[in-house]
This record gives structure tokens, sequence and C-alpha cells, in this order.
């Protein structure tokens, strides 16, 4: 059956507001937060509420087309790249919260709910969510729980995941999953881990029960200058192994520092090599012992400038620099290409060096601002994309420091997801049955493969291209199934 | 400690099992026989294959290979001033990581520590096509591919064979105290509630015969003003907790009618019934003992279907779940009588 009549019966089922297939209207919906990949689609659908959302996977599971699920369009690894041939599922109109718990500290929301709002509604309670991805004004929950975000808060309160503890998923069979719940445990085989960070691979999630924590009645951040940043990863390697959970503990070099600067006047030294912001929170007694001994071990690691701050408003302003740099970064060059790889903490200072030389080796400069605690690197490729050669550089550049990250024990994207960007690396990553099982996995919820195709794991026949092997004899293992 | 690489024998078995068409039964210590039932089948033994495969006290991470008993994991951490960073019950102290994966039971520190799963950063695995695979690793953060990892964890071995974890480990608080306040549960409920409030350092709560007991953990001068502030604490050893998590509390001593039920936070503490109750993770999790019929518990903030926890779910499975054991075990190798 054909794309028209699927069209055509979800503007028999749907309000008329909800279904744009006019250019114009479609085409705001051409790409996420990675706008290197564009593709106008040739129907978005809006639904109000589950009912719809169950209508639609209906349709598109009638009529044999694929959907791609959207929810602010901010992801970085393009997941909600729409495809020519399907149907784009926007979610940013459920954008309810539907329940607050306050004893039980847990909040019910729509998925179209922004990160921030969530927060923002407890916050007369003196409850917050934690994972605060800095995107949190304009991303949204479900996007969140798709691409298990992190944050800079992360560190100490944990991923997505770890503050998700219920979740109603939509199957394109038509089945509704319950997860969870209000509660700490359910019965059965845990399958919400398996939906966060699914990329929409698995299902539309509807609704989402998130953690809330009391927000704590202390916290001071503190900056430390380095001028060496093999000095700088050492001591976030230091401070951890003193058995300190800070709540953030960011780092950023001097590229990223300047840009900063001349964008968000934070009070940064800008003749600093590095700088480490150690966020510390909880009671008085604590925030007090631990920032002594971050403070002090900073100094002993040759700290050349430290700087703190309990007040809210210098807080925040040790943070603006921080919050801005990617915009602050995005002024400085016409674009950046943002990478998500994971290290081993203690091989921060010597994976940097290293991607200093492959920047001066591609002839391309590096600025890095990252979540130096998780070892989540941001290396921010710079480049010009109307310069072919450069996005191609940039390209190659980007491939070999994840090929780095792999090699050092980490992992080729600690937050952002694989999408359609990280394809080629997962191929490094994980053998051919690893990702054939992944392919299994996929097939146990989505037997005819419409939920966003061709994204977030390579066939082997791409892995096979890529490694510039062929498979043997030209034949795939398992030829009879099926490749999406 | 014993270090031993078992897996060319498991393996093998595994491969044998498949080429007859024969199903196995993965057994660890049986400490938690009374919890998963016996699937038949030829038994495949685990606790051969254990051992620290790398400890890294400064990435707060350590794999170790399935067969290990948590015990001695616990020890090798207690070394460096470190912990778990979950709390998985060791029933008659014994118990490998890998069955405390494969079950993925919490004990008293669940709502402050996380869970198994919480901890779990990777895993290795045999699936039932024989092949080795290895999903996660063994960084803090990582979306590649979808998380089977944790999807392992409380399976009771029915989508493959566990070989090794990694795990998240945390430090070791510098303090740890128990405290013990006499308390109706009015009162009891209170006390925790204020406490969420102002980041008391609570690791632990249990409440049960009138008395509520907490677990502070922290550095001296937060649990001094936390005690400062409870008027009439006594305080009392931490092995509380133990005999909590392992069951050899005064109140699982007669098991026959033992319920449990992970309510909606709040709800447990309105009880008129006749059971014995025991509630704990500050209202997240409530014990009853004794009594025949409880639905007589307060529906009214959607109190979850109180389960027999000392058996795992047997119910039906559901379509997900059942696809799911086809995609990782297509021929049923594996645990082929459980339900999950
Ligand atoms: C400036 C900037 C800063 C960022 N900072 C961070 C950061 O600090 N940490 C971090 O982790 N990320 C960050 N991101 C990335 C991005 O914001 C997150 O990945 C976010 O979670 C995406 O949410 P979204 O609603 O925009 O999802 P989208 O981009 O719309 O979708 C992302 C993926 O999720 C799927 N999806 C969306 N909603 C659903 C649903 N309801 N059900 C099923 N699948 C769904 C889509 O199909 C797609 O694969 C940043 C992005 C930008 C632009």
């Amino acid at each position: 059956m054909s794309l028209d009549f699927c069209i055509e019966m979800l503007k028999s089922t749907l309000a008329r507001e909800c279904v744009l297939t006019d250019v114009a209207a479609t085409t705001p919906y051409e790409t996420d937060g990675l706008t290197a990949y564009r593709q106008v689609p040739p129907v978005v659908v809006l639904p109000r509420d589950t009912k719809e959302v169950q209508a639609v996977l209906r349709i598109c599971h009638e009529t044999g087309v694929p959907v791609v699920t959207r929810g602010a369009g901010t992801g970085l690894s393009g997941g909600a790249l729409p495809l020519a041939n399907g149907v784009l599922l926007v979610l940013t109109k459920m954008n309810q919260i539907l329940k607050i718990n306050q004893e039980g500290c847990t909040a019910t929301v729509q998925p179209g709910v922004t990160n921030l709002a969530i927060s923002q509604a407890v916050e007369n309670l003196g409850l917050y969510y934690a994972p605060d991805p800095s995107s949190q004004i304009a991303c949204s929950i479900g996007g969140n729980v798709a691409e298990n975000s992190g944050g800079v808060h992360c560190l100490k309160y944990g991923l997505t995941l770890h503050n998700v503890l219920g979740l109603k998923v939509q199957t394109i069979e038509g089945d509704e999953l319950v997860l969870g719940g209000d509660c700490y445990e359910s019965p059965g085989l845990d399958l919400l881990p398996l939906i966060v960070g699914s990329e929409g691979m698995l299902g539309v999630v509807t609704e989402i029960t998130v953690k809330l924590l009391p927000i704590p009645p202390h916290k001071e951040v503190v900056l430390g200058a380095f001028d060496d940043v093999e000095a700088a990863g050492t001591c976030v390697a230091t401070i951890i192994a003193q058995g300190i959970v800070p709540a953030g503990l960011e780092m950023m070099d001097s590229l990223a520092i300047q840009a900063a600067e001349d964008f968000a006047h934070a009070g940064y030294p800008r003749d600093a090599e590095t700088i480490l912001l150690c966020e510390v929170d909880g009671t008085d007694e604590q925030v007090e012992a631990e920032s002594t001994v971050v403070k002090t071990l900073m100094r002993e690691l040759g700290a050349t400038n430290i700087q703190s701050a309990t007040a809210t408003a210098e807080r925040d302003r040790l943070w603006q620099g921080r919050k801005a740099a990617f915009p602050a970064v995005g002024r400085i060059s016409p674009d950046y290409y943002c990478m998500d790889g994971t290290i081993p903490r203690r091989h921060l200072g010597r994976i940097l060096g290293e991607i200093a030389r492959l920047s001066k080796k591609h002839d391309l400069r590096v600025a890095n601002v990252f979540h130096a605690g998780d070892g989540n690197l941001h290396p921010l490729i710079l480049y010009d994309a109307s310069d072919a050669d450069q996005l191609h550089r940039a390209e190659r550049l980007g491939v070999e420091i994840l090929e780095l990250c792999v090699k050092a024990g980490g992992t080729v994207t600690g937050e952002h997801g694989v999408g359609v960007e990280k394809l080629d690396p997962m191929c490094t990553q994980f053998s051919d049955a690893e990702l054939e099982q992944f392919f299994r996995l996929k097939r146990a919820f989505d037997t005819s493969g419409l939920m966003n195709p061709g994204k977030a794991i390579p066939t082997l026949a791409h892995c096979g291209e890529i490694k510039g092997m062929h498979v043997h004899g030209g034949k795939l293992p398992f030829p009879e199934l099926e490749r999406f | 400690m014993i270090e031993h690489d078992d897996s060319a024998r498991l393996l093998d078995t595994i491969g044998q099992a498949l080429k007859r068409g024969k199903s196995l039964s993965i057994h660890g210590h049986g400490s938690k026989a009374h919890y998963v039932s016996t699937s038949s089948g030829e038994r495949l033994e685990t606790s051969d294959h254990c051992g620290v495969l790398e400890y890294r006290p400064d990435e707060l991470t350590i794999s170790v290979r399935a067969g290990t008993p948590i015990r001695v994991i616990e020890q090798i951490l207690a070394n460096e001033n470190q912990m778990l960073a979950c709390d998985p019950p060791q029933f008659d102290g014994l118990g490998t990581i890998g069955g405390a994966a494969a079950c993925g039971l919490s004990g008293p520190g669940r709502p402050w520590y996380g869970n198994f799963r919480d901890a779990v950063l990777g895993i290795e695995v045999v699936n039932g096509h024989g092949e080795r695979l290895k999903f996660g690793g063994t960084v803090m953060k990582n979306v590649a591919g979808f998380d089977v990892s944790r999807l392992f964890i409380g399976s009771l071995g029915v989508l493959g064979l566990i070989l090794s974890v990694n795990l998240r480990v945390q430090p070791r608080p510098q303090i740890e105290k128990s405290i013990e306040i006499a308390a109706d549960a009015d009162s009891a409920r209170r006390v925790i509630r204020q406490s969420i409030g102002t980041s008391t350092p609570i690791t632990a709560t249990s409440y049960y015969d009138g008395n509520l007991q907490l677990r502070l953990s922290g550095i001296e001068s937060s649990i001094e003003a936390a005690q400062a502030s409870m008027q009439d604490a006594r305080e009392i050893d931490n092995d509380c907790w133990i005999r909590l998590r392992d069951h050899t509390h005064p109140f699982f001593k007669d098991k026959r009618d033992l319920r449990f039920a992970w309510p909606n936070r709040g709800s447990p503490w309105v009880y008129e019934g006749s059971a014995a109750r025991l509630i704990e993770w500050s209202g997240g999790q409530v014990w009853f003992n004794g009594a025949s019929n409880l639905v007589d518990l307060d529906q009214s903030t959607e109190l979850s279907q109180p389960f027999d926890r000392t058996k795992a779910m047997n119910g039906g499975e559901s379509k997900y779940t059942r696809r799911l054991r086809q995609a990782f075990d297509p021929n049923r190798i594996f645990n082929a009588d459980l339900n999950v």
C-alpha cells in the first residue's frame, strides 16, 4: 500500500490541523540538531493524546509505511531525521503534566513536556528533576528518555535511566506497554532500560513518571584554572578517587574559555589552558567539607587560580560561561561538529593530547568543553560547511576521535545517541554477532521494521563496506533476515 | 581468592546442548533457591567461573566473573574503602554476583543507592546461539546500542548465561550510624517526610513493631546534626540492615504467609489489618506476614498488587517477553521451564 493512501487515512482520522503535508509547513521539520542531514518529510502528524498516537501507529502498520518519532528535534545524532517515504510523528502537542505526587516525589508527564518545565512545575514544593541536558529549555522529556540523556548533574544523580520510574509505550502493533510506575520495582522482565535510549526504534513513549529530588539546601561551585591539561585531568580523577562525588565536574579548554568569555563574561581566567568547574551540594557541613577537599586538591595539583561561590548569583555567573559554551563556540566558527565519546577518566589528559594532535593533522580547530567527571568528551570540531574539503576533514577527524575513545576502553556515544551519525563507528565498537543480536531484539518489538528504520544500529553490510572487507563470498550471515 | 576462567567449559556445554536440542538449568550458589524454582535440564554451574577481571578504584568500577561470591567482592572493595553501589541480598551469607544480577533483588538501601540494574555498566553473556557477546562497557555514560546489559538484570537466566558483569562502585561513607526511635506509624511517616526536606543523610529505613530504624551515612558533622535533630533516638548496631537484607530479621522467621508490595509511597502507613507489617524504603516496600487476605490495604493511591516475594513471578509471560526470549534464546536452552 502506498504512502499516499496512508496520508489519506491519517487525514480522515485526525483533525485537519494535526496532519501537515504542505511543504511550507513540513520544511521546518527537515532536520534535528544535527543540521548536516536534511530531509523534508512528506507528512508530519501532531497527535494530541495517546489515542491519536495509537491511531497513527495503526495506520502506519496497516499501510506498511515507516514512522519516525520526534520530540523537540534537538537531538544531535539525527535520530529524528525524517524519511523520504515515511511519517514524521511529532509529540510537541502532548505537553501536559498529568500528576505530581509530593510525598512519593514523582511526577507523571506527557512526552512533549520540556525537561525544564518539570523542575519549574515542582519548584514550589522544594523538588526538582535532576538530569539537566544543556538543551533543557527546549528538549522534550520523551526525547530524553529515547536518548537516555545526561547533563551536568548526572555525575551524582545519574542519567535519565536512573531518574525514570515508569513509562507507557505504544508499539507499532498496537500494544501499550506499561513499564514500572509510581513505585520502586515491578515484577517481570525489566523492559524499561531497553526502552530508555532506544532512539524511537522500539516504540513511542507516551507517558513518563520521573523521580523528583529535594533541592539541595546548600551548593558551592569551585573553579580551578590550570596551565596544563594533563594536571586538570589528573585533578578530575583524584577528586573522584578521594571518595567525593561532586554534583557536577566540568572541564573547558582555552579555545572554549576564550569563546565563552567573549560571549558570556563569566569572569574565567583567560590565560588558563584549562578550567575545571566543580559543584558540590548537600547539607551545610557536607558542602563545607567537600569543597575544602576539592580546593586543596586543586592547589596541590598546581591550579593557578581558584575561585568559589556559594551565593546563587555568583554560582550562576560561574556556570554561565559553561552553559553558553556551545553557542559561544558557534560564534567563532561558521559551523561546528559536536562529538560525544566517553573514556575512562584516567585517560583524560592523554586523550586530550591525542585530540590536539589530530586537530593539527587535519588542520581544523577543536574546542573541548565537557562532562569531565563522567569522562564524557564533547570535542567541538570547528569547520566551514560551505567548504566541501573542510566538511570531509571534520568527519574524518570525528571518526578518528571516536576510534581513540573505543581503543581507550570507552564508547562512541555517551549521551547523544547513534542516530544516523554514528553508524560507522558502531561497527568498530560491536562485533557482527552483537549487532545481529540488536536486530533480533528490535524485531521482537517491531517485526515489520517500521519504527525509525535505518537508525542507531548499522547493518552488517554497512559495516562490511566501512571496514573495507567483503563479507564472506559476498554472502551475509542469515541472508534470510530482513535488514533495516 | 580463587581466580578461574571456566568460560571454555561453559561455552562447550552450551554448544553441546544446542547440538543435542537439550536444555540447561543455570546454578550459582543456590542461595536464592527459595525464590527461583529449578528448571529441568542439565545443571550448568557457574561458581567455578570466578575472580575479579579488573578493579579500578580510581574509576569506581569493577569487572567480575559471574561465579564470584558477593562476599568476596565486598571484601576487595572494603580494602579500598569502597562498596557496591547497590545492596543485593546474600541469603545465608552466600550468593554469587551472577545470581544477584540474574535475580535483581535489592536490600534496604535501594532508594538511596539504586538497584542492581542501576549499578550495571556492562555485561558479557552467552546467548542461545552459543555466541559470546559484550554489551555496555566500563564507563559511566554509554548509549551505543540497546541497553542489553540492564535487560539481563532480573531476567532469571532465561535470556542467556551471564559470564561477567561490570559494576559501578562507590566510596564508603565516612561514618555509618543506625538509630532507633519508638514511634507509631503516623509519627514514623512524619519523621521520614521531614527528613526528605532537610537532606538528612538517610540511607535506609525500616518500620516494624512500633520502632522506626534509620541508617545515617555521610560525614561526621552531618550525622551529628541529624542525630541532634531527632529526639529520643537511641543508637543501634549497623548489623540490623544485614539481617533485614538477608531475611534473618525476626520478622521473617515464619515465611509461610509472607507477602510484600511495592506501593506508591505513602499508602503502606495506613493499615488496620492484623498481619505483622514491616515497611522499608521510606514506605516504598512493605512486607506482611501472617495475613491470608491482603486486599484490605489502602487502595486509594494505586497500591501495587501484593506479590509473593518468596517466589519470583510465575505468571503468564507477556507477548514481548516471549519474543525477547525468542530473540536471545530461540531454542529455549536456558532455564526453559521458568517464566519471568
Ligand atoms: C545546544 C544543545 C545542547 C545539548 N546538550 C545536551 C546535554 O547536555 N546532554 C544530552 O544528553 N543531550 C544534549 N543535547 C542533545 C538533545 O537535546 C537530547 O538528545 C534530547 O534528549 C533530545 O530531545 P528532543 O525532544 O529534542 O528529541 P528529538 O531530537 O526530537 O528526538 C531524539 C530521538 O528520540 C526519539 N524520540 C523522541 N521522542 C520520542 C518518544 N516520545 N518516543 C520514542 N522516541 C522518541 C526520536 O525518534 C529520535 O531518535 C543537546 C542538544 C543541543 C542542541
